[in-house]
């Protein structure tokens, strides 16, 4: 099936093998993805202040470019998704700000765009990905949600889940051992690494530490993310955990790496 | 500062600010409010009183948009906008009498400025920089 694909600054760049191992893993699988044409920043955070409905303009116009062809919309980077989601969200919701992103951008959004997380994809190959994976190694795979792909309630792809596990059942389908550990949906600590780092490094502590609770040989336990910024402050704040995109480690399982 | 907080602030945020109810849940599930020098319940309150002090206070910096406190506020208000519209409310203030400080770059760790994600970098600018 044929997918128009949002990739985001991120994956064009400090992301590149999110984005890579995206692809490649589409190409294996038969899943067609096109880049949408002439996408651009999604404006990396949901901002809306009723006076200046430019904050949202980003994300709209990339999704009035996905209605000119298609009616839904791939993307993996949880803030590209979250921002997309929201910004959709408040624009059907909202019937004045609507009307000013409209006499803006000369141009409307008619429906709802399917926002597609790449994952969802995923799971409906799961079949094939289990048929073609080489060699099953014995990690213990902690799958770290993070903010973006569970709130707002209502909104976002996991937020109905009081305890979300998707990623789990996926994994565990797979033939690998999960651990469900309780700060998979607290927060990293986001762009505060800028700005106030003793923050950050107590939230990445305490997911980690939520996860030694969980799990018996810390060497085998790999930690999987779908978001840049997690990925981040994740690998930057903490040792003892490696920690990879979800796509990469489906990847090189495939390819037997 | 002399402003009228709770006006500016019913100008450019629908969030229900009214509703609340003080329970304090946001303040519990905040992962950040242990830094605050005003936890988001007690910013709320302050607003509500209509006490500009809020804009003076970490918290409007702090806030990373995480959303836990909004998943779990039984009253449906969504913190990290009313963190946003303070955040503006101020910058834009400050901007009008040309006091605009600007993001001391310089005082970020280089090693974290080169090797952060685009999307975190501009998240930064969109929330230390005025509309
Ligand atoms: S959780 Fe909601 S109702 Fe309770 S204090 Fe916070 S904002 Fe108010
Ligand atoms: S959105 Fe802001 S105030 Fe609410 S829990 Fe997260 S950091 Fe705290």
């Amino acid at each position: 099936m044929r997918y128009l694909y949002y990739p985001g600054c991120t994956l064009k760049t400090t992301g590149k093998v999110f984005d890579d191992s995206i692809k490649e893993l589409s190409k294996i699988l038969e899943i067609e993805l096109v880049e949408l044409p002439s996408w651009y920043c999604c404006q990396a955070i949901y901002t809306s202040l009723y006076d200046t409905p430019s904050l949202l303009l980003g994300p709209i116009r990339n999704l009035i470019e996905t209605q000119k062809e298609d009616n839904k919309l791939v993307t993996a980077c949880a803030a590209c998704y979250n921002v997309l989601l929201r910004a959709q969200d408040s624009y059907f919701k909202d019937a004045i700000l609507r009307e000013r992103i409209k006499a803006y951008l000369e141009e409307e959004l008619k429906n709802k765009i399917k926002i597609i997380h790449f994952f969802e994809l995923l799971e409906e190959k799961i079949e094939l990905i289990n048929s073609l994976i080489k060699k099953k190694n014995d990690y213990t795979l902690a799958f770290y949600y993070g903010c973006l792909l569970t709130r707002p309630k209502g909104i976002a792809l996991f937020s109905n889940d009081v305890n979300p596990n998707r990623f789990e059942k996926f994994f565990s389908q797979l033939g690998f051992k999960v651990v469900d550990f309780a700060f998979k949906t607290r927060c990293c600590g986001s762009y505060l690494t800028y700005t106030v780092e003793e923050a950050v490094r107590e939230c990445v502590e305490k997911i980690v530490v939520s996860i030694d609770e969980k799990v018996a040989d810390e060497k085998e336990c790999l930690i999987l993310t779908s978001c840049p910024l997690c990925q981040f402050n994740l690998e930057n704040y903490q040792n003892k955990y490696k920690i990879f995109y979800f796509t990469y480690f489906l990847l090189s399982l495939i390819k037997g790496e | 500062m002399e402003i009228n907080i709770l006006e500016e602030f019913l100008e450019v945020c629908d969030e229900k600010i009214f509703r609340c109810i003080n329970c304090g849940v946001c303040s519990a599930s905040c992962p950040i409010s242990k830094f605050m020098e005003l936890t988001p319940q007690r910013v709320i309150f302050y607003l509500i009183n209509n006490k500009e002090e809020v804009l003076t206070k970490n918290t409007i910096w702090l806030c990373a948009s995480c959303l836990n406190c909004q998943a779990r506020c039984r009253k449906d208000i969504d913190f990290s906008r009313i963190a946003d519209a303070l955040r503006h409310i101020y910058l834009r203030e400050m901007a009008k009498r040309k006091l605009l400080s600007e993001l001391e770059i310089d005082k970020i760790k280089r090693e974290v400025l080169v090797n952060s994600p685009q999307q975190l970098f501009i998240a930064l600018q969109r929330k230390f920089v005025y509309y």
